[in-house]
């Protein structure tokens, strides 16, 4: 997989400091009449060692972009990096290699197998690809995410902050070159949900580690280096250094826009 | 209601088939069984009308009435005298004797034509054209010394033509005949493959030992009398040694005999069926409880909106009864298919069936119905009865049920079930019951459904025991299908639990069958008489034979022989030997041998008493002395068929199956007196010292030449041969067991398949963080492997002891070796583990479509 990696990649300066970019992607749903364009003509670039959120309204497609970025889902035309990476050019069974080693995610719930145990949950991505994990930067991982005490609990055993931690554990696992969080406070109250953004800033800054976050939320988004606002498929805007208020001022103008 | 029970069954068509499909297979069996013998027996009907149409009445040896209900046996020849008193009774138009007997033939080529599940015969052609069941198709009747007809179907078989020159050995040794014609019969199809060569009256008499006798007397009546006055006036004049029958009569008789023969074999195959029903109602069980499971929200929002227990649990029953009113219809239809699979079966082993259209009674009609939806709702009245105990509010709540069972509970109903099987099936092994077979059967069944019960706590322990071996090098996939197995032991012990049945039965008969082997060598071993053993059968097997006593008198002459000693006797229902009654209710086997010649070295103990040639009676073996309290020197009052004979007890004797396993055994003499059709079943030569064995060998063999079908065979030989026979059985009914096997393979399909929907969101979570597609149907393989890796344990270990028990009951009859065939139980547990990949198939499969984008973003 490494030969085919270098192969593929696309050789500037530029694409090595991008951890994923999407550059002119349309994704449409049906045909005709009744097309539906999720992602129209969009390019957006995430940079290396920093935190990024999506915000948009409901239908905007941010999930969507997360989706196609991750390689979870084709896009219709345009290009998308990963680490350098054009996903067009691989195949399925590529593209599962690529989700295990250089992508990480963390979803709203469900993030767990339920059967395996907190650690088993976070080796699993190493040990499907036959590889053991490095323990300090596991031992790193539980530190920071403050898993110690659950490392032998299986997941219906956690609380859904602990479910969390875990979950962003395993996305973290592999030094992947993006994490990608879809809602990950969706599901809970904001002690937790704010204490789990943080370990994730944490790591991100301690650690080079790139987070691209999916949310709604404008406390949640403030914990991001950078805030991606999307539209109708499009971005529309964009924030550095956002603070909650400031999210929820923009959002608001982007509201009254539209 | 229930347009949301349709609803159901149309929302998961996989599951309503795979459900529907386990049940039309036992349904299939059921109908088909019934309508195979409901056609033989209407085209068997028809043909024996065709045949006996023309006999007005018929005469034959009046036989005891105790022996009424034996299977049909050849009847006693009598003097040709009573052709003449028939023929001289006012209103006999046309009088003549027949005489028939087993025989072989040998083809110019040297081929034999020996008896392959239906009989060579050889008979008197009949010289009244009336009563003639074969016209002439070509050529002319033999009239002269030296020719001979065959039937039109023997004739094309073996490529016969007329002019040429045909062997027939019957009573007497093999002697050239011409074949002058070539005959058919309107009724050819009942004779079921049956081959005749007729000769001329005076011929079939000579060859078949019975100068001046007839087996049987046919008339034609004239206009005047109704058959049952002629018969009646015949009667009178014969006296009560005959017995006088209309052809009505004789139809309505050859139709019950045959009814009853067809009634053993519905039996036999019926026991199949219910087999695969009892699997398929593990199947059913489980798979409404998997639904139910799932659908537990869905139940309860319907409790919540309204309705009532009794509505939710009918949805249930009433979805079952749908499956079961398709799986009524398929099976009765299908039944049409599995009625031709065993007619083609049973052509292979050699018996040709007449072909008729096809007879559907109302009876099969019903019956389908009743057993399809039969099984499937009282399948489902469990889990109708759990899906009623929903509440309205976990819907709301989101949960399921919570398992109510007590575990300790769980363990009672457990132990208590296999408690009550383990109690049926040693009455029915060694208690007098009205039927053993039902006990054991019943009790058989108990401890299947008992273990499946307890199956649910050895899940988790087996589960990582059978997974331990394989574990270091099986990665992720591995573990998580080891955790997967693991995590439902409820749904994992009944899948395995249907898989055990089938299997479990098969390891039975494996086990058995090694054991009926061991035992039946080292009876051989232990009671081998002489150097060389004689037996007749053809080469596919079957029963022996029996064969002309003539053959031992030849072979003693042969020199460097010791002794050729016969063993006579004649299949019938009692066992190898003739029947006979003592007390007119215990039937009872008797064989004939020479008592000079077990002076001379049959190898049986003889524990009381002598058998001496100058002091003909009767032997007798101990376990039966003590039965009945006999004493050396008692007499005992013995009726056979048509005789009946007072004997001294000469000898009491142990166990011997160079005995044939005979219980009792009297002086080839008094046989002959008794059982005039008598041949020898099998024959020991003990060979004279330091002779050249190989060479002596030869001689006996050139001397059985002219006795087609005679194998001449050492102890390994014998032994080989009994291992083969013993080899086909087992197949045979192996393959019937498949059936069993393959319904509960689509069990763990179903299961795997049910549990994959379950845990989509799973699956596609796996996908999402790099699991590939191969990764993921090897995990869902490993599960499936190792449910059916514990179908087969728990298979295994309930099938051995079964065949142990069984054992334990026939020790007597010899079963005193108790084998476990090492290479046949690893096969069988290789297979398992092929069984489990491919039952993986199509749901891994499945599995690896799962998208992981909806999996993962589910809501």
């Amino acid at each position: 997989m490494q030969t085919s990696q270098q192969t593929k990649s696309v050789d500037s300066v530029e694409e090595t400091r991008l951890a994923a970019q999407a550059i002119n992607v349309r994704k449409t749903y049906g045909s005709g009449d009744t097309v539906v364009r999720a992602l129209d003509d969009l390019t957006v670039s995430f940079e290396r060692g920093t935190f990024h959120a999506i915000m948009g309204p409901s239908g905007s497609g941010k999930s969507t972009l997360l989706h196609c970025l991750a390689g979870l889902d084709d896009v219709s035309s345009g290009d998308v990096f990963l680490g350098g990476v054009n996903l067009a050019t691989l195949t399925e069974q590529e593209r599962t290699v690529l989700r295990r080693t250089a992508v990480g995610f963390v979803f709203q719930s469900f993030n767990l197998i339920p059967t395996l145990t907190a650690e088993e949950n976070v080796l699993l991505p190493s040990r499907l690809g036959g590889q053991k994990m490095d323990p300090e930067w596991l031992a790193t991982l539980v530190r920071t995410l403050g898993l110690e005490d659950r490392l032998t609990h299986k997941p219906g055993e956690l609380s859904g902050g602990q479910q969390q931690r875990v979950a962003a554990a395993r996305a973290f696992a592999t030094r992947p070159d993006v994490v990608f969080a879809d809602e990950p406070t969706g599901a809970l109250d904001s002690i937790s949900g704010g204490s789990l953004l943080a370990f994730m800033r944490e790591i991100v800054e301690k650690h080079e580690q790139t987070v691209v976050m999916v949310t709604h939320d404008p406390t949640a988004a403030s914990y991001a280096d950078r805030v991606v606002f999307l539209a109708d498929g499009r971005i529309i805007d964009e924030l550095s250094d956002p603070t909650a208020d400031k999210v929820l001022d923009r959002m608001k103008t982007l509201g009254s826009h539209s | 209601m229930i347009r949301a029970t349709l609803k159901s069954i149309l929302g998961h068509k996989m599951r309503f088939a795979l459900t529907t499909f386990s049940i039309v297979i036992g349904v299939a069996f059921v109908s088909g069984s019934f309508v195979l013998t409901d056609t033989l027996s209407e085209t068997f009907d028809n043909l024996f009308k065709d045949i006996l149409s023309d006999v007005d009445v018929s005469v034959r040896k009046a036989t005891d009435e105790a022996f009424d209900d034996m299977m049909m046996q050849m009847p006693d020849p009598f003097s040709d005298e009573a052709l003449a008193v028939v023929q001289g009774v006012e209103g006999v138009a046309q009088a003549e004797g027949a005489v028939q007997g087993m025989g072989t033939y040998v083809t110019p080529e040297g081929e034999q034509i020996v008896f392959e599940m239906a009989p060579a015969l050889v008979m008197a052609w009949h010289e009244i054209p009336e009563l003639a069941v074969f016209e002439i198709l070509e050529g002319v009747s033999p009239t002269e010394n030296g020719q001979v007809v065959i039937d039109s179907g023997t004739a094309e078989d073996y490529d016969l033509e007329i002019g040429e020159t045909l062997g027939v050995a019957a009573k007497l040794a093999l002697e050239d005949f011409e074949i002058v014609g070539i005959a058919e019969s309107p009724g050819q199809g009942a004779m079921m493959g049956a081959k005749f060569a007729f000769l001329s009256r005076q011929e079939a008499q000579r060859m078949l030992e019975v100068d001046g006798q007839f087996h049987q007397i046919s008339v034609v009546k004239t206009d005047d009398v109704t058959r049952e006055e002629l018969r009646d006036r015949i009667q009178a004049d014969l006296g009560s040694e005959y017995e006088v029958l209309t052809g009505d009569q004789a139809t309505e008789e050859m139709t019950e005999q045959l009814g009853q023969g067809l009634g053993y074999f519905k039996s036999f195959l019926l026991v199949f069926a219910l087999i695969a029903l009892f699997v398929g109602t593990f199947l059913i069980v489980n798979t409404f409880s998997i639904v139910v499971a799932q659908r537990s929200r869905e139940l309860a929002l319907l409790r919540a909106i309204g309705a009532s227990r009794r509505q939710v649990r009918l949805s249930v029953v009433a979805e079952s009864a749908l499956v079961g009113l398709l799986a009524g219809f398929l099976g009765l239809f299908g039944g049409i298919v599995v009625a031709g699979l065993l007619r083609g079966l049973i052509g292979i082993i050699g018996i040709d069936l007449p072909s008729g259209s096809n007879v559907i009674a109302l009876r099969t009609v019903i019956l389908s119905f009743v057993v399809g939806i039969g099984v499937t709702v009282v399948s489902a009245v469990m889990p109708a009865l759990k899906a009623s105990r929903v509440s309205p509010i976990a819907a709301l709540r989101g949960e399921g049920f919570t398992a109510r069972h007590s575990s300790g509970r769980r363990v009672v109903t457990g132990v208590f079930i296999i408690l009550f099987g383990l109690v049926l099936l040693f009455l029915g092994l060694f208690a007098d019951t009205f039927n053993p077979l039902v006990f054991i059967g019943f009790g058989a069944a108990g401890l299947f459904v008992g273990i499946s019960v307890l199956g649910p706590f050895v899940v988790r322990p087996a589960i990582t025991a059978i997974s331990r071996p394989a574990m270091s090098r099986a990665g992720v996939p591995g573990t998580l299908g080891v955790v997967n197995a693991q995590r439902n032991p409820r749904r994992t012990a009944s899948t395995a639990a249907a898989l055990m049945i089938g299997l479990g039965l098969s390891l039975f008969v494996l086990v058995f069958g090694d054991s009926f082997k061991a035992s039946a060598s080292k009876a051989i071993d232990e009671t081998f008489a002489g150097d060389f053993m004689l037996q007749r059968g053809s080469d596919t097997g079957g029963p022996p034979l029996p064969f002309s006593p003539h053959l031992a008198e030849e072979v003693q002459k042969v020199e460097g022989v010791y002794a050729a000693v016969g063993l006579r006797g004649q299949p019938n229902m009692a066992g190898i030997g003739g029947p006979w009654v003592y007390e007119e209710e215990h039937s009872k086997a008797v064989i004939g041998v020479s008592f000079a010649d077990v002076e001379k070295g049959i190898n049986f103990k003889v524990l009381e008493g002598e058998v001496s040639e100058d002091n003909p009676g009767l032997l007798v073996h101990d376990a039966e002395a003590e039965e009945f309290g006999w004493l050396l020197g008692d007499t005992v009052k013995m009726q056979f068929p048509t005789a009946e004979r007072e004997l001294q007890i000469k000898a009491i004797y142990e166990d011997s199956r160079a005995l044939a396993g005979a219980k009792y055994v009297m002086t080839s003499e008094i046989f002959d007196e008794v059982f005039p059709n008598g041949q020898d079943m099998f024959a020991f030569v003990i060979l004279d010292d330091g002779v050249d064995i190989e060479v002596v060998r030869q001689r006996i063999e050139q001397a059985a030449e002219s006795y087609p079908g005679i194998r001449v065979q050492d102890q390994n030989e014998i032994k080989e041969d009994q291992r083969d026979q013993i080899d086909q059985l087992l197949g045979l009914i192996l393959v019937l067991l498949v059936l069993a096997v393959f319904i509960s393979a689509l069990g763990i399909v179903n299961t795997l398949a049910l549990s994959i929907f379950e845990r989509t969101r799973e699956i596609g979570l796996l996908r999402a963080v790099g699991m590939t597609g191969f990764q993921l149907r090897r995990m869902i393989t490993w599960e499936s492997v190792l449910v059916s890796l514990l179908g087969a344990m728990l298979g295994a270990l309930s099938g051995i002891f079964l065949a142990w028990a069984v054992m334990q009951a026939l020790a007597e009859e010899g079963f005193s070796e108790f084998s476990i065939p090492v290479v046949s139980t690893v096969i069988f547990f290789v297979l398992s583990a092929v069984l489990g990949v491919l039952a993986a198939v199509f749901p891994a499969r499945r599995a690896a479509k799962v998208d992981v984008l909806s999996a993962v973003t589910v809501e």
